[in-house]
Parts: structure tokens; sequence; C-alpha cells
């Protein structure tokens, strides 16, 4: 549940606005402007819920928050100023409706995924028609309505990675012929291959949106991971968005009908946890859904127990198996907001890639600052995310990292248009894709 | 007098259209600093502006004094004090656009910056040619150099390097006429003068109530090889303050004295149960910093004066370890926030200075007057130069312990007088405290209204604040803008 009512109250209290927050929000340091930063938005919280202030103004103000945490990790008196302004949105929500294109977007197409991959599908056919003869290197880039600066997007991918059905990917086992030709490419299969061996372990995947509609070879990748270190993966049929998006906006309304959904769909099969490779979706089951009330928040808080990022299953659960396979290239890594400052994830994804053979890691300046992505805060906010975006991709270059790599797809998405933009010769890549590819090189 | 929408366009019109603000959300978010009082009370201003150059603040300067509009020049906005909060409405000058660093000069000991800088990030650049700023206020990751001459901050090396005013060697001001001086000399760039009456000195801690700031010359120091700690805690109050005195007494000069009382032992211990402190009634900190030599030296002496008095003592030159027992004393403003559930932290009372002999009985009469209102007062500072911080715990929620809170803080300021003290050692007057400056100063109050006169003759400077006008106390702004009104009117 959202903070609201009387423990709203108390948390905006709790703020004494020492200004602390002005050294770490991203989008403060690059706006300077006081409505930009936790103790201004906590205060226009406030005058809302008081009957104070409102209006368009507030509604701007308030979409200007990424919800990086930077100011709760910071902040001296444990203020949790994401939650506040997420309290203000649903807020507004509450009085003023979502506004049509927020409806369309949350309602209309997060929430429905056969209207989500339905789209994704047009868009990728329309991309192959119409850039054609662009290699798919070139990091084609789009000028959205709205945004001044063109932005780089993905190659769509012709069907999204989850199959109509519920898919079991067990270690050597069979594969749908497309999992399968894109594990193998050429590569050999994990181990035990040639015959079916009893996994030690089965594991729920919960792929989240922009993996399974964007980015699918994410998702490839954490499944080969998984099943190459014994683990028997199971993609349920209908789960869908964790929910974050609508309820970032304030939609509660949505992410509280799809959080059920997610309940349902992944608690009709046994198995030894939930695995999460994108930050947003983890704080989705670690954090949002466990804080429902009712039936259904004890539900969540039992399932939650059992939900891992993809990095700490792996070396928290698992005797992580190591590549043996030599990948030599420079690699960088940055922390999403939602793994380093909300769940305390660092060393995990880093030990990882210590682990693999010729990889040569490089810590980059402020790793843990945001890239700028925050959902549909880039959606909404382009130009600042760039702004954002640009000290971050400054940072990794300066490693001279050939691939900047992380946790979440949704970074992913944003380090690629923020490397591609900046000219810089880097690829922005998953965590699980990185393991894989050293998988690959097993001879 | 307000500014209205064709006045807005005249700023906008000289300064460009991005740097005047006038919406509503804007409005509200400059309302407010740390203050207890700015807490419980909303200062709108009716506009923001954002200059980027002494020019632009000069251009400002000139239309505000034409129209007696109020300008309240801030910083940051981390004071605890009011002071940057636009009491009689009209303009805030947000300064934090000016945060240049003109020119670094090690070799003639100085830099040269804009008021915007953060200290932090001024201290980080100068740490390249292995120079610093001394003055390490709390705040030191989002506070400005404007803000800390014009309150003349300090922080806990206070006791060896002293406040801002020390460092401060001239001050380009724009008056509230939007002239614009040198003071310290114009162009010059020696470390002393003696040259005229000290305007430099005048301008450093007159909280904006003289002029704007815009540009700031100041001195840097080497910085030290290195550091080290000494932790020593004490069974009673008085035995830590006994500690001090003789550490002094022994010909020994650490850079830092930090004490913390059994309150805030408790409070740190809380919030982060991996600090392993004493169960004590006091804990002292002493920093002492120097050649690797040195820092032995002086370490070992201050744990041997300190032995004979303390159940404990500790001492490192360890880096890590250093941090580690730091840790107990960094913490401890958070952790105070974070003692009690459905209360936050007060900013009144937070700041009294006492002589260095009257510390123990400071603390044990804080804790006093934390019982009789029914409030718990987490207490810790710097020893050694008497500067003590409480924090005041209250439900602003609960309108009977907000009047506890008032009561309780007022007590701890009278007590300050009492024990032969002042209400403030290194966050200012501004508005909380300017009930106590008759009392503080007598008839040298008057010479202080004399020289605010004296620069700002119409009173649009940072106007309320510090007591400075000759109107009754207790008179409403609202009273005192009506005044204003009739004012002009007459004319």
């Amino acid at each position: 549940m959202a903070l609201s009512g009387e423990a709203l109250a108390v948390e905006i209290m709790k703020c004494v606005r020492c200004g602390q927050c002005r050294a770490v929000c991203p989008v403060f340091l690059e706006s300077g402007a006081e409505t930009d930063v936790a103790r201004g938005r906590i205060f226009l919280v406030k005058l809302l819920m008081e009957g104070r202030l409102d209006g368009k103004d507030l509604d701007g103000a308030l979409s200007r928050c990424l919800g990086c945490k930077s100011c709760f990790q910071e902040c001296p008196s444990g203020v949790k100023g994401d939650q506040i302004v997420l309290a203000g949105r649903a807020e507004m929500v509450l009085r003023h409706g979502l506004g049509w294109m927020k409806r369309g977007l949350y309602r209309g197409v997060l929430g429905r995924p056969k209207v989500f991959g339905a789209m994704v599908g047009l868009g990728s056919l329309a991309q192959r028609v119409a850039l054609a003869r662009v290699p798919r290197d070139s990091g084609i880039r789009l000028r959205l309505p709205g945004n001044r600066v063109p932005r780089t997007i993905p190659w769509l991918p012709r069907r999204p990675l989850r199959p109509k059905g519920t898919a079991t990917y067990s270690p050597g086992g069979e594969l749908d012929q497309e999992t399968r030709s894109a594990l193998t490419q050429g590569a050999r299969m994990g181990p035990g291959a040639e015959g079916k061996t009893a996994p030690r372990r089965r594991v729920l995947y919960f792929t989240g949106c922009l993996t399974n509609y964007l980015y699918p070879r994410i998702g490839r990748a954490v499944i080969d991971v998984l099943n190459r270190n014994g683990v028997e993966v199971i993609v349920p049929a209908d789960q869908t968005c964790c929910g974050l998006p609508a309820r970032g906006a304030g939609d509660l309304e949505t992410a509280d009908r799809l959080m059920a959904a997610n309940l349902e769909a992944m608690s009709r099969y046994e198995a030894d946890a939930i695995i999460v490779s994108c930050a947003t979706c983890l704080t989705s089951w670690k954090e949002d859904y466990p804080a429902a009330g009712g039936t259904l928040g004890e539900r969540a808080r039992d399932m939650a127990a059992k939900v891992y990022d993809f990095s700490q299953y792996l070396t928290e659960v698992l005797e992580f198996q190591p590549p043996e396979g030599a990948l030599a290239m420079r690699v960088t890594y940055h922390d999403p907001c939602h793994h380093f400052k909300g769940m305390q994830i660092k060393k995990e994804p880093r030990k990882l890639l210590k682990a693999v053979p010729g990889l040569e890691f490089k810590e980059m300046a402020e790793a843990e600052r945001c890239c700028g992505f925050a959902g549909s805060f880039s959606v909404w906010n382009y130009d600042l995310a760039v702004k954002i975006n640009d000290r971050k991709i400054k940072n990794a270059a300066a490693t001279g990292a050939e691939a900047v790599v992380t946790g979440c797809p949704g970074c992913v998405m944003h380090l690629a248009d923020g490397l591609n933009r900046n000219q810089v010769p880097a690829r922005a890549l998953h965590l699980a894709e990185v393991l894989e590819m050293a998988y690959q090189k097993e001879k | 007098m307000k500014v209205d929408g064709a006045l807005a366009l005249e700023f906008q019109k000289q300064l460009g259209a991005g740097k005047v603000l006038t919406k509503e959300t804007e409005m509200a978010c400059y309302a407010f600093d740390s203050s207890f009082l700015g807490q419980l009370t909303e200062y709108r201003p009716d506009a923001v502006v954002k200059p980027d150059s002494a020019g632009e603040v000069a251009a400002v300067m000139r239309l505000a004094s034409r129209h007696r509009i109020p300008v309240t020049p801030r910083g940051a906005g981390t004071a605890q004090t009011g002071g940057a909060v636009p009491v009689r409405g009209g303009i805030v000058l947000d300064l934090s656009s000016l945060n240049r660093i003109i020119e670094v000069d090690t070799d003639n000991l100085q830099v040269l910056v804009e008021p915007g800088i953060v200290h932090a990030d001024l201290n980080a650049h100068l740490a390249r040619f292995g120079f610093f700023f001394p003055p390490d206020p709390g705040s030191s990751r989002m506070c400005t150099l404007g803000g800390m001459v014009s309150n003349n901050s300090s922080g806990m090396r206070a006791v060896k390097y002293g406040t801002t005013r020390q460092y401060v060697l001239g001050l380009e001001v724009v008056l509230p006429g939007g002239e614009i001086i040198w003071t310290g000399v114009k162009g010059s760039k020696a470390l002393k003068t003696v040259s005229g009456y000290d305007l430099t000195q005048l301008m450093v801690g007159s909280e904006g109530t003289l002029g704007i700031i815009t540009k700031i010359r100041l001195k840097i120091l080497p910085m030290p090889e290195k550091r080290g700690l000494v932790l020593a805690a004490f069974d009673t109050l008085e035995k830590s303050g006994e500690a001090v005195i003789s550490v002094f007494r022994n010909r020994l000069f650490p850079s830092a004295i930090e004490i913390l009382d059994k309150t805030a032992i408790r409070a740190a211990m809380l919030y982060k149960p991996d600090i392993v402190l004493p169960q004590a009634e006091a804990a002292l900190l002493f920093e002492v910093d120097g050649s690797p030599a040195d820092v032995v030296y002086q370490a070992e002496k201050i744990a041997g004066v300190c032995g004979p008095l303390a159940g404990h003592v500790e001492w490192t030159d360890d880096p890590v370890k250093f941090g580690k027992l730091w840790q107990a004393r960094q913490v401890v403003g958070a952790a105070a926030a974070r003692v009690k559930p459905g209360v936050t932290r007060v900013y009144d009372g937070e700041d009294i200075c006492v002589p260095i002999t009257k510390v123990p009985q400071a603390l044990r009469r804080i804790q006093e007057i934390g019982a009789r209102h029914g409030l718990t007062i987490v207490t810790y500072g710097h020893i050694g130069d008497g500067n003590l911080h409480s924090a005041v715990m209250a439900n602003l929620r609960d309108p009977a312990e907000v009047e506890h809170a008032r009561q309780a803080t007022d007590d701890i300021h009278r007590l300050a007088l009492e024990l032969g003290g002042t209400t403030t050692g290194e966050h200012g007057v501004g508005l909380t405290r300017a009930k106590y400056m008759e009392e503080e100063h007598g008839l040298a109050l008057e010479v202080m209204r004399g020289i605010k006169k004296a620069f700002d003759p119409d009173n649009i400077l940072n106007p309320g604040k510090m007591a400075l006008e000759t109107v009754a106390m207790g008179e409403t702004a609202s009273d005192k803008t009506a005044q204003d009104k009739t004012a002009v009117e007459r004319e």
C-alpha cells in the first residue's frame, strides 16, 4: 500500500528540511530548482494533503522525481522521499484522474500483455520494413513527439520472450525452437546438453515487460545461465507487468490489479525461488507487494521471501559455477537505483563479473548514481533524463570499458541510448548476457 | 511593496525569463529553512530571482531599491535560524548558481570564489593541490560559502583553526542601491591589511542584512599530512570537563574536541549497532593533526592525560580505525532524529556556546530541561570551544508538545546566558534568536542598528532579522508591511 493518512503525515513531519538531499538528488543537481529536490517535493505533498495547494504545476513538480531513492539513502532522518512523492501522485490521480496519455500507457498497454505484445510486433515489422537497409548495429535513433533530442530505440524483437503457455527450460532439456536457436547460436548447450539430467533446483522466472517485449535476449541469457548452473526454469504464463510504472504515476488501482494477477500467476507452480532480472520488478516484489493489506499482502509477504535478484540467487543460494570460457574485454558496472539504494545489492554482480576468466573489471566513478531512465520519467521528462544520463556516460567512458554492464533492462536501454548519443564505442549489456557470452566461449 | 506581475516582467527583462520564478509551487519551496519557526510558519516570497553574475545582482538591487521591495539573499537554505526566509515577502535572491571557483592561488595561500560554491566541492577541488579551507560545518555537502561567510560558520575543527572569519580576506559586495564595492582593498592579494575600517569583518556574520556578497577572497592552508584520534569515556560529566582543561594545560593543541553525553552515546548505538562505545556518562573524541610523528606524540600524550580520569581510553592514527571511531560523532545528529518514533528534531536552542568550564553543568541542566518539559533531548557538541548542539525531539502535530518545545528551547537559550555564554556559537541569529539580541548586546544593539541604517536606509535587505529594526518586539510582520506601505504612500 502506498503511504497514506496518519503514516504519511508522520513521514512528512520527519523531514527537518536540512537540505542534505541537495547533495545527491540527480534531478536537483541538473536543474538547481528547489521544487526538484526531496525537501521541496515533500513540502509540496504536505500542502497538497492539507488542501492548501493543487493544480497543474504541482502535477508537473511531482512528475520530476526519478524514484531513485538517493534522498532516502542520504537522509539523516531516514525520510522516504520517494514514497512521499508516490503518495502525492496517487492523491493527484484520486482528485483529477489520470489523463488520457497516462491512462493509455498504464492501463491500455502495460496492463494488457496482449496489446503490449501486438504493439511491439507491429513496431518490429515497421522497423524491419522501414529500416531494412540500416545495419542492425547502427543504433537507430528516433525523434519522439515532444523530445528535442532524438532517442535510441532498441531493435524490437519479432516475438516476445514468453510463449503463449507456460514454458519449462530444463538443464540440457528440450527448449522451444526460438529459444534453442538463440541459445545455441555459435555455441554449444550448457552442461549435460546431450542427455537430460535431474535439475538441482527449480525456479520461476518473472521476466518483466522490458525483458519480455524489448530484450528477449536478456531473458534467454538468464534462462541459459540458470540452466548451466543446474537450475530448471519455469516461465509461468499469465504473468504481467509488475505494476511499478502505474504505481509510480499514482494509478494504484491498476497497480493493485496487476499485483493480484502476478501473485496468482506465480503461485500456481511449486518452486524453490522466484527469479527476477529487472531491478524495478524486484522492488515491486520485495517492497510494494509485501506492503499491501489484507490476504493479498499476506500472500505477497510469504512469496517475497522466495524472490531473488538473478545475481543474488547465483551468489547466495547457488554454488555458482563460473564459466570456463575466457572473455577478453574490459567492463564497468552501473548499479541500478533499485538494486543498490533499494536492496543493497552491490557486491553480488561484481563478484560474478570478477569470476569471468579474462574479463577486466574497472569501477566507474559514481557507479551508484542514477542513469536517468526511471521508467516513464524519461518518457515525460526526456530532456532532464538526458542530462542525468550524460554524466553517467561520461563516468562510464572514462573507464575505457567496452561494455557497461548493469542488472536492469531499463538501465540497459537508457545506457545504450546515452552511449549512442555520446558516440562512445561501448555496448550496454545485462549481467546475464556477459555471463552467457563467457559460457559460450567454453570449448 | 509586493512584486506584482508587471514588476516580475521587469525583472525578467533585466535577467532573462528562466531566472525569475513566480509559480506557486516554487514560492512554497522557498518559504522555509530547517528552523523550528520555518516548520511552524510559512513565509512565501513573491518571486525568486536566480542571478548568475554580480552585474545581475546589481540590476536586481537597483530595481528592488527603486520599488522598495524586500530582498532576502539565500545560499542553500540550510540555516536553522530562518536566516534566509523572506519574512516580509518580496524577493528571495537565490545565489546558488553563482558557484564558480574563479582562481586558486596556492602560492599566495588564497582562492577567489563565488558565494554559491558548495563547501565540500571547494575542498574537493583544493585537495588536488594539497590545500584546504579549514572550517568544517556539518552541512559541508550542501551549504554554500556565501552562507558560511554571512553566518561566520565553523565546525568541529574551530578549536585549532577558528571560524570562517579568520579566512575571509576580502569581499565583493553589492549594496542595497546596486553599487558594487570591494572590501579588504580592491585588487589586493595581500594576506594582511589595516587600511581603513574593516568592512570585511563587518560583512562576515551580517546575515545578508548589509549587502549581497558576490565574490569571496579566502585564505587557505596546506592540508596536514596525518590525523589521529583519541577516544576517552568518563563516568561523570565533570571528569570529561577536567580532561579537556588538563589537555590544554599540558600544552597540547588538538584540532577538535567533541563530546557525546549519555543520551548521544545511546542514540548513536541505537542507530548503528555496530558502533561500539563504552557505557559512560560522557565520551570525548580528540582529533590531532600534523606530521606523522607529531600525531603519534600528541595522541599518546592526550591519552596519558585522560588516563587517570577516564574509565576507557584508546587512540589510533590508522585511517580505517580513525574513520570507525569518528563514525560515532558523525552519525549522532542523524541518530538523534531516530531515537524515538513519531517525533522529529526541532532546530531551536540547538547552538548555545558556553565557557569550556561550564560545559558539564550545561549538559546536566539541558537534561533537566528535557525532563521538566517531558521531551527527549540529545546533546553533543564541540566541547573544545564550548559549543553545544541540543537536539530537542517533539511531535509537531501535537500543539501541546509544540508549546513544550518552544519553552524548552527558550530555557536552553536562557541557560546559555546565565552561564556566561551566548545563544549561538556558529549557526546565527536570523529570526529564531532575534528576541535575545537586546539581552545579549544592550546598547551595542543600537550601534548595530545605526550601522544597518547607514548601509540600508530603506531596510530592504533581509528585513525582520537580528532585531535590527527599531520597532517593538512582538510586532507582527503584517503590521510592519502595512507600515512600509504607508511610508511609501506618504512619499
